[in-house]
């Protein structure tokens, strides 16, 4: 009887829900909407859609509670594009992967053939898809890494690969590597303005440990333009709410770098490998708690959580289930605040130092919608 | 019982130890005098004998099977094996060898550096494309008489001499620490520390071993903060290896001082770096395109990455595109040339053997890439007007004319702050 009233004292004192989701005072929870197992889930732009990859991959409508099917080939990644018309998906088929397009109907408009495997799946500002591959080969002394990015114009149907890192491995780190790939590796963001992307691959440096290199690539100019240093059990990277900063995992806390310096930020403890950056609203949720700041709103104790684009609504998965938590603080996204297609040529300026960083800032604050 | 056993071993088997070294020398006096006469005026005479280093199997000595590696010396030599096990040298193999199972002039004797006896698991990690593309003789004497410092003491210490005069002489650093991608000690000799060296000799003049090999230790990373490609080590061994290297120059100078100078020949690196990556950026862009001729796909495959764009640490210098050759001189020579230089505190090899030519080849790159551009877009049907259509936006197309010497600098400042006004709506 006792242990009654302590389970139900405790289930108060934290807002506990249902099947052990701790989340936040004022957030609803749509409890259990869906099995998704391990299959990548990814939001729509307007938050209205999810797409869910896996064994039968299906676009669900939230609101209604519908399911779309993508076809009956597995999927490994998914990607809404921005205007969230169609999907873009990592099919298995018989030959490897390919990237399909779906229409949000289910219907598959264009593929494309792809070699190594996928490891990040993104949209670029003008509608191209955007894609992070890793190759490994193995040796006897270790293994060789080769980290690709590629881009796909969907529109002049053509893709262009670049070579981001080609390493060579120890034999531990190879095996490492191998199994994490096969778990869902991922190394790759979109920033806000979709102009560049963040990609991480690994180092294996001869007498130093091995570590996890992020590079900030512009798509405009095809440069890369910051390296920094994340640890070697977590590839994940996330782009600063606005677009001029990048959070990744080092020396086992989450971090805020500014983006253009390479200047630590910010910095939070984190527990684990599992953290997400709300790209909307700047909530951070470090694997076991949602932060604002330096403020903890409320524990979210999950095993993957999946903001919203604007930041309003999270996707949570426990033990292979996706819940949907709304209410969050609700904040449009901070592209939203400008005109993007001016944000977007004064990033290209100032990634090509045809300005100076203080004339960014200040005719960033111009742009600024009253 | 047991004593006699005792007698026989303390008498008999010197005997027949000092009887083994004498059939050595029997024939090495002839056959190699100066390897005999080298040794009786060593350090090791007579107590460290031929059999001691060398062993006893003569056939397997003669097919070269088995040689003295630093582990020989290691035997006795603990610290400095380790001192040099942990050092940038050790790494010698591993930089400048690859696997050459599969190379038609293969030399088994090769195997042996980075294979132990009758094992198939590498002891080294890192290949070496260049080496790999060289034939057996090249590698021979190109590659392995200094790479194979990892794994030899008499690298620098030579065969059977001891004297430590040798080793204690920039000269000896020079052996390999010199040439186009490298020059330290051509930096050393032309620079102040070298010139007092050499005209006042180590108490006034530092050394290469003064600053690199304090104490006679055999860790010659000790101090170094960066790669050897110019990047940085991790910050914190970067933090300690640089109180190190502070630790030596307070010898001679203000703690603050030469803080200070470091740290200046660190802006001086990182300034070399982002040239370097403006001008991998742009070689991208047109590897990107497609442009590069031959392209990586019409090439022989390189060594380790196949057809594939490589500019990193295993670029090659055959069997590319002009372009690329461009980037090997600026990376390998004239990046490493003013970094190098500015550590060094040598002026003009990190001005003007460094710095200038680091710029000018980044003009020449892009010179090239924007001629590579003109030329496929002629080739696609652009029509008599060379040039692709001029996508640039207002800023850009004002700084490049700036830039190209077509406006004066007033006129630049005043245009760029009448459009930067607009963009934000200030001027409307």
């Amino acid at each position: 009887m006792k242990h009654i009233f302590l389970l139900g004292a405790l289930l108060t004192i934290t807002g506990c829900a249902g099947a052990g989701l701790h989340v936040p005072e004022g957030s609803q929870l749509e409890e259990d909407l869906l099995r998704v197992g391990r299959a990548d889930v990814a939001w729509s732009g307007d938050a209205e859609r999810l797409v869910v990859g896996g064994e039968d991959p299906f676009v669900f409508e939230v609101a209604s509670g519908r399911k779309i099917s993508l076809g009956r080939s597995p999927v490994n990644r998914v990607a809404f594009s921005p205007a969230g018309d169609v999907v873009a998906a990592v099919v298995y088929g018989d030959d490897g992967e390919h990237i399909a397009i779906f229409n949000v109907n289910g219907q598959q408009k264009a593929t494309q053939p792809m070699s190594g495997r996928t490891t990040g799946l993104a949209w670029k500002d003008d509608n191209s898809v955007v894609w992070s591959s890793m190759e490994l080969e193995k040796f006897g002394f270790g293994g060789n890494l080769k980290t690709w990015l590629s881009v796909w114009s969907i529109k002049e149907t053509t893709v262009k690969s670049t070579l981001i890192a080609d390493n060579t491995l120890n034999s531990r780190l190879t095996e490492g590597i191998d199994l994490a790939i096969a778990n869902g590796l991922d190394n790759l963001a979109v920033g806000p303005y979709r102009d560049e992307c963040m990609i991480s691959h690994y180092v294996d440096p001869p007498l130093f440990p091995p570590y996890i290199n992020v590079t900030v690539r512009r798509f405009t100019e095809t440069s890369n333009q910051l390296s920094v240093k994340a640890d070697i059990d977590s590839s994940r990277v996330f782009p600063g709410t606005d677009g001029d900063s990048i959070w990744i995992k080092r020396d086992q806390e989450l971090r805020r770098f500014d983006r253009w310096s390479g200047k630590e930020l910010q910095s939070m403890l984190l527990d684990g490998n599992n953290f997400a950056v709300a790209p909307g609203s700047g909530l951070v949720w470090d694997g076991r708690n949602l932060h604002r700041g330096e403020q903890v709103i409320g524990p979210i104790v999950a095993d993957r959580l999946l903001f919203s684009p604007d930041g309003a609504k999270a996707a949570v998965v426990k033990s292979g289930m996706l819940s949907i938590l709304n209410g969050l603080a609700s904040a449009a996204p901070f592209s939203a605040a400008f005109d993007v297609e001016k944000m977007v040529k004064l990033r290209s300026w100032r990634a090509q130092k045809l300005i100076s960083h203080e004339e960014y800032l200040e005719l960033k604050r111009k742009l600024l919608k009253p | 019982m047991k004593k006699i056993i005792l007698v026989f071993v303390l008498l008999v088997l010197p005997a027949s130890l000092q009887a083994e070294e004498q059939s050595c020398i029997g024939c090495h006096e002839t056959a190699t005098p100066a390897a005999i006469t080298q040794w009786q005026g060593s350090a090791h005479f007579p107590s460290v004998g031929c059999s001691d280093c060398h062993g006893t199997d003569h056939e397997r000595m003669r097919s070269g099977e088995i040689s003295v590696t630093a582990h020989t010396c290691g035997n006795c030599h603990q610290q400095a094996f380790s001192e040099h096990a942990s050092s940038k040298h050790s790494l010698g193999l591993h930089t400048g060898w690859g696997c050459t199972r599969n190379m038609p002039d293969r030399n088994r004797e090769e195997c042996k550096f980075c294979h132990d006896e009758n094992s198939s698991l590498a002891k080294s990690k890192v290949q070496c494309a260049r080496f790999l593309k060289q034939t057996g003789e090249m590698r021979a004497i190109g590659c392995n008489r200094c790479h194979e410092v990892e794994n030899s003491c008499q690298s620098c210490h030579s065969n059977h001499l001891t004297d430590l005069e040798i080793v204690r002489s920039s000269r000896i650093c020079a052996k390999c620490h010199m040439g186009p991608d490298h020059p330290q000690w051509e930096m050393w000799e032309t620079s102040l520390h070298g010139s007092l060296n050499m005209t006042m000799g180590d108490s006034i003049g530092p050394s290469c071993q003064s600053c690199h090999m304090p104490q006679g230790s055999h860790d010659v990373s000790l101090g170094i903060t960066v790669t050897t490609g110019g990047n940085d080590i991790p910050l914190e061994k970067a933090t300690v290896e640089r109180e190190k290297m502070l630790d030596v120059c307070a010898k001679c100078h203000a703690r603050d001082f030469a803080r200070r100078d470091l740290e200046v020949a660190d802006k001086v690196r990182q300034q070399a770096n982002d040239i370097l990556k403006e001008a991998e950026t742009r070689i991208r862009q047109i590897g990107d395109q497609n442009l590069l001729e031959p392209s990586p796909s019409e090439r022989p495959k390189h060594p380790l990455s196949g057809n594939t764009l490589v500019l990193d640490s295993q670029m090659l210098y055959e069997d590319y595109s002009h372009l690329e050759r461009l980037f090997f001189k600026m990376k390998k020579y004239d990046h490493a040339k003013t970094w190098k230089g500015a550590y060094h505190q040598n002026p003009a090899y990190t001005h003007w053997y460094g710095n200038a030519e680091l710029k000018m080849d980044l003009v020449d790159i892009k010179a090239e890439a924007t001629r590579l551009e003109k030329q496929a877009l002629l080739m696609e049907g652009g029509g008599s007007t060379p040039g692709k259509v001029d996508d640039r936006d207002e800023l850009e197309r004002l700084t490049d004319d700036y830039r190209r010497g077509r406006m004066s600098e007033q006129e630049f400042q005043e245009a760029r702050k009448k459009l930067l006004e607009s963009f934000s709506g200030d001027g409307k």
